[in-house]
């Protein structure tokens, strides 16, 4: 609000100036006059609202401001007396409020940028050398050269130009060092811009016609020292010595054209002087040429330095990248960061601080933790220049960004690696269970059967009377026990399935098989003992039943196992049918009799191992027959149902799936379907 | 009866077991039968008879120490003077492939045991004779 009003009261000050000037001498002078100290009350009023960091560095300018106003109170009173001394004691106050303002300027430099640079000095150096030739050209020179000029009237006409190039430099520097993009320090550089162009303008007035339009330059000077007021009611008044944003360390190019043209000023004013017919003081362009060139000199050789210090950095990171990921385990990643810490930061105490094996030290310049999950393993800590510490930080973070994601992947990898040990480990005892049981399986067969191969092979020797007659219950009795014997064997060979099926070792030998060939050959077989109870046994077999892909030795067996039941459990004169027919994708075959059934409640133990049926009377068979068939159906992608009512008989079914049944190569198995 | 050159007339077997009972029972069927059996309780008497002796047909157990059925009948085969015996093995194991492997090895033919001494005896006259 405050500050609106005071932009309003500005303009119109401005305006009632320019309305008043010509021809009002008192008016005008009370005008200017009243605008400078509303100016320096505005600086006074801002200082004490906003309370900048740096109070005096605002006080300085409105101190310079003071001095204008002193000047040009004086200057009043010859102008209304008429008179127009010079120079007269208003001038020294002029000149002495240069010196206030860019001591204002300075101190608001130092406190912008607490870290010291190179960049804005030399440019600004560059732009006041240059300056100060055009002003030793037009100014200095012909003042020097003027013997109408008395020494004191010589030194204020040179002392007003020099000092304006002195607040330029100043002001150059303050506007290069760090951003000015806040209304306040706009509004004052604005200010100060026009007070510097003012003056320009003065200096040639002195010289030449401007005569009529110098109440526009003097509105152009006051307007400069209202706008200075108005930076300074401004809220945003505190930037002007508050800490600014670091500049990009690039340097913008529009900044290099400048200083390129600023350096070929010298030759042009040669050039118009030349034109002009005036003297072209060669002597004193060689000087600043030299000193112009130093300066480019010392700017180059700075961004050169700068340019390498960052390569040797990147090269360095990239080194250190590469180290990270060839180093393995905890503690060569610390030690490859450390001495890469140690060796970046160049200059200065940086280090990198195990929190393992010491605690961190305080009042460090930079302290950057190494994150990872779940703790700080290590903290980079550097003591260094206020000048380093914007580059040595960034550093320090990449070094602990890239320690704490590689320590992050060596605890991974370390977790994986122990997990595939352990898999590893596991993997090798359960081969070695697995070898055991192939081998205690193959053990029992063998010691089994060593024997059972005597015993049988001696009773059949006794029996074929190798060893002397055998009469009456001698012979029956041997009979038994060889009959025993058989049936023992055939246990051994059922129990050794059963576990070659436990232990996922049954193997299947598939080939193209005709499976109603196949069940004819297992009927055939079967016709002696269906003969001998006088069983009806009927085979049928669907011709158009294409050829499936089974271990064929299994399937004569699954066909015997179901038949040798069906005979065994069928009375006398009973009928065992079997069927092959083809049901859609499946094949199916059938095996029918009319035994004595099953009771209801006992059908879903009926492929369990060593069980029997309660109807069941005969009691010869191992009791593993219908597991081993249903074991069998189900290795080749199939499924065994039953049906059976008591008293009237027992109807087997297996399904064998026809279209699994082809075989499948492993590359067909993952091509899409 | 197991001197070398004695009863030459009488076809020589040579009959491998490490069960003594075995050994014996196929000893007593084919000497009954009309052979001579010379007897070996593992692989390597086994191998050195046959070397010396040179039967004309060997039953040779698979599960043997020292050297089993099945590396005996390569190392037989592998031989001048036994390349063309006939050899039986006689297994104890259950699945088809043994006897894949046993013919792979180069035995003739084989036995599951428990065999009939009968059907041995039927085999090793098959075998003989045919030559």
């Amino acid at each position: 609000m405050l500050w609106r009003s005071a932009l309003v009261a500005s303009f119109l000050v401005c305006a009632a100036y320019l309305v008043v000037a010509p021809d009002h001498v008192v008016g005008r002078n009370v005008l200017y006059n009243t605008a400078e100290l509303g100016a320096i009350v505005a600086i006074v009023v801002g200082v004490r609202r906003y309370r900048p960091s740096a109070p005096h560095a605002w006080l300085f300018v409105a101190g310079g401001i003071f001095m204008f106003w002193i000047g040009d109170s004086l200057w009043a009173v010859y102008e209304i007396a008429g008179r127009n001394p010079y120079p007269s004691p208003a001038d020294f106050f002029y000149l002495a409020g240069y010196p206030l303002i860019a001591a204002g300027l300075v101190v608001a430099t130092r406190r912008r940028m607490p870290i010291l640079e190179t960049q804005a000095p030399i440019d600004a150096a560059i732009v006041a050398v240059s300056a100060l030739l055009a002003v030793w050209f037009y100014v200095i020179a012909p003042t020097l050269a003027d013997s109408t000029l008395s020494l004191t009237e010589k030194v204020v006409t040179i002392a007003y130009p020099v000092l304006d190039v002195i607040v330029l430099a100043v002001a150059l520097r303050f506007v290069m060092g760090r951003s000015w993009n806040v209304t306040a320090l706009r509004l004052l550089v604005l200010g100060l811009g026009l007070t510097l162009f003012g003056d320009l303008l003065y200096s040639l007035d002195v010289e030449s016609r401007l005569t009529n339009q110098i109440y526009i330059v003097d509105t152009m000077l006051l307007a400069g020292v209202l706008l200075i007021g108005l930076a300074a009611l401004h809220p945003s008044m505190t930037a002007f010595t508050a800490e600014g944003a670091e500049p990009e360390e690039r340097t913008p190019v529009r900044r290099l054209i400048l200083i390129a043209s600023v350096c070929l000023l010298p030759p042009v004013l040669v050039v118009v002087q030349a034109l002009r017919d005036k003297p072209l003081y060669l002597v004193t362009t060689l000087i600043a040429m030299v000193i112009l060139a130093g300066l480019v000199v010392a700017r180059l050789t700075f961004m050169t330095t700068r340019a390498t210090l960052a390569a040797d950095r990147d090269a360095a990171l990239s080194r250190y990248s590469a180290e990270l990921l060839r180093a393995n385990g905890r503690d060569e990643l610390l030690a490859v960061a450390s001495r890469a810490t140690t060796e970046l930061a160049g200059e200065g105490q940086v280090r990198l601080v195990r929190t393992d094996s010491e605690s961190v030290p305080k009042d460090q310049a930079i302290t950057v933790p190494v994150e990872v999950l779940g703790g700080e393993p290590a903290v980079l800590v550097a003591d260094v220049k206020p000048a380093d510490v914007r580059r040595v930080r960034d550093s320090l973070t990449t070094i602990a960004a890239g320690l704490g994601l590689a320590l992050e992947r060596d605890h991974l990898v370390d977790n994986l690696r122990r997990a595939a040990d352990a898999l590893t480990e596991q993997n090798k005892r359960l081969r070695e269970l697995d070898r055991m049981k192939d081998q205690f399986v193959s053990s029992v067969s063998h010691e089994l059967r060593t024997p059972l191969t005597s015993m049988v092979g001696y009773l059949e020797l006794v029996l074929d009377g190798e060893a002397g007659a055998v009469h009456g219950d001698q012979r029956r009795f041997l009979e038994v026990v060889s009959r025993n014997c058989d049936r023992l064997n055939r246990l051994v060979d059922d129990i050794l399935f059963v576990a070659r099926v436990d232990a996922g070792r049954l193997s299947l030998e598939r080939e193209s098989v005709d499976l109603g060939r196949l069940a004819a050959e297992s009927v055939e077989t079967a016709r002696g003992a269906a003969a001998g109870k006088s069983i009806d046994l009927r085979f049928s077999a669907d011709e158009s039943l294409p050829p499936v892909w089974v271990d064929p030795t299994r399937m004569t067996q699954l066909f015997d196992n179901l038949l040798s039941n069906a005979i065994k459990f069928t009375p006398e004169a009973g009928t065992v049918s079997v069927t092959i027919a083809r049901e859609g994708d499946t094949a199916r075959l059938e095996v029918r009799d009319t035994g004595v059934g099953i009771p209801e409640g006992e059908i879903g133990s009926l492929f369990d191992r060593f069980f029997r049926a309660s109807t069941s009377v005969v009691a010869a068979g191992t009791g593993l027959g219908l597991s081993i068939v249903k074991s069998i159906a189900e290795a080749h992608g199939g499924t065994i149902s039953v049906e059976s009512e008591e008293g009237v008989g027992t109807t087997f079914f297996v399904d064998l799936p026809l279209v699994a049944n082809v075989p499948l190569e492993p590359a067909a198995e993952e091509a899409p379907a | 009866m197991t001197e070398p050159g004695a009863e030459r007339d009488r076809p020589v077997v040579l009959a491998a077991d490490d069960d003594e009972d075995i050994l014996e029972l196929v000893a007593f069927r084919l000497e009954r039968s009309g052979y001579t059996v010379l007897q070996a309780r593992d692989g390597e008497e086994a191998l050195e008879l046959a070397r010396a002796e040179k039967p004309d047909l060997a039953v040779l157990d698979v599960m043997m120490p020292k050297l089993d059925g099945f590396e005996l009948t390569r190392r037989l085969r592998a031989e001048e003077a036994t390349s063309k015996m006939p050899i039986i093995l006689l297994t104890a194991r259950a699945q088809d492939t043994d006897v894949d492997r046993g013919f792979e090895s180069g035995a003739d033919d084989y036995l599951r045991k428990p065999f009939s001494p009968q059907e041995l005896s039927t085999r090793v006259q098959a075998i003989l004779g045919r030559r």
